[in-house]
């Protein structure tokens, strides 16, 4: 039910992110549109301007947000971050890397997201085959923040050896931002939802493995081999959207949280909940973000990272008070 | 149907924690492990379960290598209460009992058994568990491993490690009543406890271990003697009474 309410929410929110930017689109405008197009220069902005990157932004924070609760349950902390596998870190490596081999000014987006997305898989695969020999969630968690160190140092030397423009793109890439979205990012986008789907279809064991790897083992559940799934969905989801739209912060860590504060801890809920609310509020943030210093725009990313950091603070201190047993 | 450890041996590196263990628990009946802390008595729990591969030895769930069970179906025979679950989420009382009962396909927590045991324990059905206390967070794991055997009879083992570790009086006397109405019902059970006259009212068997290897093993009669339980625990003990009146207590150092 609350899923339903929150669904229609979104979709209220969709209709209406498409009336923001910089040039005036009113309602009646869309049913205009809807009715009989007779005005191309509306007919761009709304359906191949607008749409697309409502529709990317809503994949796209859906994916992370998702993933985020996957990974926060798997790795039993409230706390954790999709970065943690690493994704974000080797796509942002692979995308600099991309940006300065490529000697040319035009960037293709086919190229750029195609090399973080490989980069984001790639580091995943390193974590897990790193930290899966110690056998221990914490092997991984330490893996995963050595390899992304390695990463992000990787983008600092390579950021140093880059001419302007190309900084100006590794660091724009870096800040996230949904300003590129076309037809073409929403239907590669459009692979999210299914590893979402796959995500929720894990709900039950994620919850049967918040209790510890050796109680899930005892209700059925292998814990090794849901680690490996659990990661390697969420690299593919976190992977197409920060290839897609640079790094969004905080969205995977305070969704699933937020989620979780309101609907409580079962994965059957805060897995859909969390891609429903994760779509919205990065659609919310974009709308800000381009409407905020219209006619520019602020990366989206320092937007999220803006209200997100102290957002966080104040659940992280409104959760401990709630709590007897620490 | 029988669950049985022969001459299980278990080693870190060079250090050997279990020595030729025999062990063997029949449905229906009860057995008590008692040993001091490093005993090796978790270990030895955590290979009969199958969680833990021995470095020497077998063990066989009715007759079969757990190996060669799947996950799945070692779920439907064991209930297994671990020392620590790390449970950092806000579940409600009612869904982390209700992951008992996953193994059988019903997870949502308003089937029968669920509230049978919600009911029963007079538990909180929708309090967090994070805003419980450690006693309350240790009652609902145990209904949640009850969940899981509730019903099955002679089909499933408990093997419960340090059950009754903080709780109060009224909820050890009741889940000792709960274990002996489902050893009635043919469930074998494997017990860790420190309480020796707990332990006494309840085993059919017990078994004394004390650095990786038993010291005694038999009746409660048998093996709960003065000389056995100092050898085992390494420390003055007194009994008090005798016969079925006889109590057990570590004498206090000066």
């Amino acid at each position: 039910m609350k899923i339903a309410a929150l669904a229609l929410v979104v979709c209220v929110l969709a209709v209406a992110s498409l009336l923001f930017g910089s040039a005036d689109v009113s309602l009646k405008d869309l049913f205009r549109l809807l009715s009989h197009n007779d005005d191309p220069g509306l007919s761009t902005i709304v359906l191949d301007i607008r749409l697309p990157r409502t529709l990317l932004a809503l994949l796209v924070g859906a994916g992370v947000s998702a993933s985020g609760a996957a990974i926060q349950g798997m790795f039993r902390n409230p706390l954790a971050d999709p970065a943690l596998i690493g994704v974000s870190a080797g796509a942002a490596l692979f995308a600099a890397i991309y940006v300065v081999l490529d000697g040319s000014q035009g960037l293709s987006l086919i190229g750029m997201t195609g090399s973080a997305f490989v980069g984001g898989l790639l580091t995943t695969w390193i974590v897990l085959v790193v930290g899966g020999r110690g056998g221990g969630l914490s092997t991984i968690l330490l893996a995963g923040i050595a390899i992304n160190a390695i990463a992000l140092s990787g983008v600092g030397m390579l950021s140093y050896l880059s001419t302007d423009m190309q900084l100006r793109s590794i660091s724009f890439w870096a800040l996230g931002s949904l300003n590129g979205a076309t037809w073409v990012s929403v239907l590669l986008a459009l692979a999210i939802p299914v590893v979402v789907l796959l995500i929720f279809l894990e709900s039950r064991n994620l919850n049967v493995i918040t209790l510890g790897d050796e109680e899930a083992e005892h209700l059925g559940v292998s814990h090794q081999k849901l680690r490996v799934r659990i990661v390697s969905l969420c690299a593919v989801a976190v992977g197409i959207g920060v290839a897609l739209t640079g790094v969004i912060a905080f969205l995977g860590l305070v969704v699933p949280h937020l989620v979780r504060m309101t609907l409580g801890s079962n994965h059957r809920t805060v897995v859909p909940a969390s891609a429903l609310l994760g779509g919205m509020l990065l659609l919310v943030a974009d709308v800000i973000s381009r409407t905020i210093l219209a006619p520019t725009e602020l990366p989206v990313g320092i937007l999220t990272a803006l209200v997100g950091g102290p957002f966080f603070i104040y659940l992280i201190m409104v959760e401990q008070k709630g709590r007897l047993v620490l | 149907m029988n669950l049985s450890a022969r001459n299980i041996s278990f080693a870190i590196k060079d250090l050997t924690i279990l020595r030729d263990i025999d062990l063997e628990i029949q449905g229906g009946k009860t057995t008590v492990l008692l040993g001091p802390n490093g005993a090796g008595k978790s270990t030895l729990m955590k290979i009969l379960s199958g969680y833990l591969k021995a470095t020497g030895g077998e063990v066989m769930i009715a007759g079969c290598d757990p190996e060669k069970i799947s996950l799945k179906a070692r779920a439907r025979m064991l209930g297994v209460l671990t020392q620590r679950s790390s449970l950092e989420f806000p579940f409600t009382a009612r869904e982390v009992i209700a992951m008992g009962r996953m193994p059988f396909g019903v997870s949502e927590g308003f089937d029968e058994v669920t509230q049978e045991l919600l009911s029963m324990f007079g538990v909180a059905a929708d309090q967090s568990y994070l805003t419980m206390s450690g006693g309350e967070q240790q009652l609902v794991q145990l209904c949640r491993v009850f969940a899981q055997v509730w019903g099955r009879g002679s089909e499933a083992f408990l093997l419960l490690d340090e059950p009754m570790t903080a709780l109060d009086l009224r909820y050890q006397s009741k889940i000792a009543s709960t274990l002996k109405k489902l050893s009635l019902q043919g469930l074998g059970q494997l017990v860790v406890m420190h309480d020796i006259n707990l332990a006494a009212e309840l085993a059919d068997e017990i078994v004394l271990m004390s650095h990786g290897n038993v010291v005694a093993k038999g009746s409660a009669e048998e093996a709960l003697k003065v000389d056995n339980l100092e050898r085992t625990f390494d420390t003055v003990i007194n009994q008090l009474g005798g016969g079925s009146e006889r109590y057990f207590r570590a004498e206090l150092e000066k």
